[in-house]
């Protein structure tokens, strides 16, 4: 019987894939010793994805959520013609994931690695699947259940006013965070080096340019607009390595917090300028660049399956390591969100890509999948972190504060058992066309010399220092993008706000109230951009965690929506779906907020750090320029410390919000009526 | 077997165009045929309409990190 014979061959195929997955797993788990091919690490996590895909998110589907392929989708109820649109399965899939993909994957996994490849592996891969795709699915289609709306509406819809009140709040103090450290990762990256800066420069005039162009002379014609743009783009990557010959080096030569004014300055232009002269075109150019980058490194990783050299756990699983403080356990999990389970995707999957899809069985494939496909992202990054010489890595990465400069750097990072030389680090920089390489923390540029070298692997070993800049100025471009797109939408969300207590700053057409709101923003994020450049342990290790763990926070504020809507829908046996990942959330979070306000260890502890160095400045042992800044570093410790108290407070009210309303639900002492809106049946004729 | 070919080029040229937003007006256009027609207004132009989908775009997360 040829359809029994099917069945045969595909518990066969599965078998294997899952053979070679554990195969591939235990490989990177148990390898002990010189180095390991990296197509180690693409089999795994292929064969993890493969796996929970065909098995976990179908089970979800179907026994669940209860995906009903016959209900009309919002798509089809509300069809206008613009955001209400039936949409091919892929088409949507494209532009959620370019939505839902920026540059936390890429950043998170480069930091973790000093904990060694394989903490952050699995937890990329675990989260991923049981976590992030999870979340991701859920908030999709509960939202896309409720005519499309949003992770705030739901909350309040579900939990009640301080649900959705402390929504709201999470959501944009986590913008404020984010844009803070991504701001910082770009100024680490371009701090005194001509042809980074004038690359990324450079962005700004060709977005402005084709912003005119798709406004005046081509309306919306995306792709021609698009591909102009990318050449310039790409010329301008190439014109960066003459500025020096040209003699205008000095012009582009600046220092951090010189530069962290400038992305300041420019980040308010950005947010009062029309969308489409600066901020739209970017998107296009930046989404285009991403996607396309994202394919050529999946492509030449490939090619080159080059040797991880990082051990597979350092020593620094003790929360010794020199790039950020803290122990393995709860810091590799709020390190690596993005890639593992990032909250902000619940805002994505419940606002534009609902309202795309024609048909409810589509949205395991988008909203599983598209998260999967990030996850991979993150393991691309950790590979690209890891193929470096680890003595390297940790050179690059190293604030120093904390090994301290130059040949200091070169004896702190060899003694730690990571040898490199002086000659290496002068000879990289040399490769990559910059003067030198210490001390670049943010993941961004020892990114970018993995990539580069992987990208010379692949199609000929000649001009690393293109690539390197190349690197560069991708992440940069769509940092930027993240940077624009978040000052925008946090301005609205402040705008809302104070519009209850002022009517008139509520107004979106305003002007007074869009500078006025704009400044606020920008002033928030620039704060703390600001002190992470003049912040010698390097920002990074105090915004990281803050971010992760704001992040982090979001994801619980979807699953705890996700688990209501589970429990009040009669699914109680299921709502361990998200329970679980919330549960573990609720840990990782409160743990490391926990160890980041009280830990002892000055490295670690805000407080702890700034009673120390109040008691040294006291002491009169800090030299002349640290006394100079220690009264702004205490403050900044203890701003941080308030946000993280902050951070812990909404977590723990929402969680009791949440175990409220199951209570009341479970008990029958109150039957909130369903969101959900009514069933209808789909009219679309379905080929799929 | 041409035509077949063919007929797959330009769908897949059509995908990329809804991929990228170029073909956004003639869906807006076909729909507003369809819908308003008979509303005795006139729809947008291109250039309205863009400036328009781009006002609606990006007064709402629309980015992740």
């Amino acid at each position: 019987m040829p359809q029994s014979r099917n069945i045969i061959l595909k518990v066969f195929l599965w078998l294997i894939i899952a053979v070679s997955g554990a195969a591939a797993i235990g490989g990177i788990a148990l390898h002990r010793g010189e180095a390991i091919n990296s197509v180690w690490f693409l089999v795994a996590a292929v064969c993890v994805y493969a796996i929970s895909y065909r098995f976990y998110s179908a089970f979800i589907a179907a026994r669940v959520l209860a995906v009903d392929a016959s209900r009309a989708t919002p798509a089809e109820r509300f069809d206008n013609g613009r955001d209400y649109m039936p949409t091919n399965k892929w088409i949507v899939f494209g532009h959620h994931f370019a939505a839902i993909s920026g540059p936390g994957p890429l950043i998170g996994p480069t930091l973790a690695a000093q904990f060694g490849y394989l903490p952050g592996t699995i937890w990329i891969l675990i989260g991923a699947v049981i976590g992030g795709c999870v979340q991701d699915f859920v908030t999709l289609f509960f939202s896309m259940r409720r005519n499309g709306r949003s992770l705030g509406q739901m909350a309040r819809d579900e939990l009640g006013p301080v649900g959705g009140g402390v929504a709201l709040v999470g959501v944009m103090t986590i913008m404020i965070i984010l844009i803070a450290v991504l701001g910082l990762v770009v100024v680490n990256a371009m701090k005194h080096s001509p042809w980074s800066t004038f690359t990324v420069g450079m962005t700004i005039p060709i977005a402005i340019l084709i912003g005119l162009y798709m406004k005046n002379i081509r309306p919306g014609r995306v792709l021609e607009s698009t591909l102009i743009g990318v050449s310039l783009l790409l010329f301008a990557v190439v014109a960066g390595g003459w500025v020096e010959q040209w003699g205008i080096g000095h012009w582009f030569d600046y220092d951090a917090p010189t530069m962290a004014l400038m992305v300041i300055g420019y980040g308010f232009a950005a947010a009062v300028l029309p969308v489409w002269l600066l901020l739209a075109p970017r998107d296009y150019l930046s989404t285009f660049m991403k996607l396309g980058t994202i394919f050529v490194l999946a492509i030449a990783l490939l090619i080159v399956q080059p040797d991880v050299k990082m051990p597979a756990l350092t020593q620094f699983i003790d929360g010794t390591g020199p790039i950020f403080a803290g122990k393995l356990f709860p810091f590799v999990f709020i390190t690596i969100a993005c890639g593992a389970i990032s909250g902000f995707h619940s805002l994505i999957a419940s606002g534009t890509t609902p309202k795309l899809i024609s048909n409810e069985s589509e949205a395991r494939f988008i909203g599983y999948g598209g998260m999967m496909m990030e996850s991979f992202v993150g393991i691309m990054a950790m590979i690209a972190a890891c193929v470096l010489e680890p003595g390297i890595y940790f050179a690059i990465n190293s604030p120093p504060g904390v090994v301290g400069e130059g040949t200091a750097a070169i004896a702190n990072i060899t003694a730690m058992g990571y040898p490199v030389t002086m000659e290496q680090m002068n000879g990289l920089a040399a490769t990559m066309g910059e003067d030198n390489l210490f001390a670049r923390t943010g993941g961004a540029p020892s990114l970018a010399v993995g990539m580069a070298s992987i990208f010379a692997g692949a199609f000929g070993q000649m001009l690393p220092a293109l690539w390197y800049h190349f690197a560069i100025m991708f992440e940069a471009l769509f940092i930027l993008t993240t940077l624009d797109a978040g000052t925008r939408v946090a301005r609205f969300m402040l705008q809302d706000l104070l519009g209850n207590i002022w009517p008139k700053f509520g107004e979106t057409s305003w002007y007074p109230g869009v500078l006025m709101s704009s400044a606020l923003v920008v002033g928030a994020w620039g704060y703390f951009l600001y002190m992470g450049t003049i912040d010698p342990r390097g920002g990074i290790n105090s915004l990281w965690p803050l971010f992760g763990i704001s992040n982090q926070m979001l994801a619980a504020i979807a699953l705890c929506v996700g688990t209501t809507i589970l429990i009040k829908s009669g699914k109680l046996r299921f709502a361990w779906v998200t329970g679980l990942p919330l549960i573990w959330l609720i840990v990782v979070t409160t743990s490391a907020a926990w160890a980041k306000l009280f830990s002892p260890d000055t490295r670690l502890g805000f407080l702890a750090h700034a009673e120390q160095l109040s008691e040294q400045l006291k002491a009169g042992l800090l030299s002349p320029e640290m006394a100079a800044q220690a009264p702004q570093l205490i403050f900044n410790d203890r701003v941080n410390a308030g946000l993280t108290i902050f951070f812990l407070i909404t977590t723990w009210v929402l969680v009791f919000e949440t175990l409220r309303v199951c209570y009341r639900e479970l008990t029958g002492r109150s039957h909130r009526p369903s969101s959900e809106a009514p069933y209808i049946r789909t009219q679309l004729v379905h080929d799929s | 077997m041409t035509a077949k070919l063919k007929h797959r080029a330009r769908n897949l040229w059509q995908g990329l165009l809804t991929l990228t937003g170029d073909d956004a007006y003639q869906r807006y256009l076909r729909h507003w045929r369809q819908e308003h027609a008979d509303s005795g207004e006139r729809p947008m132009s291109r250039r309205e309409f863009y400036l328009a989908e781009q006002q609606r775009k990006w007064n709402k997360p629309n980015r992740c990190c």
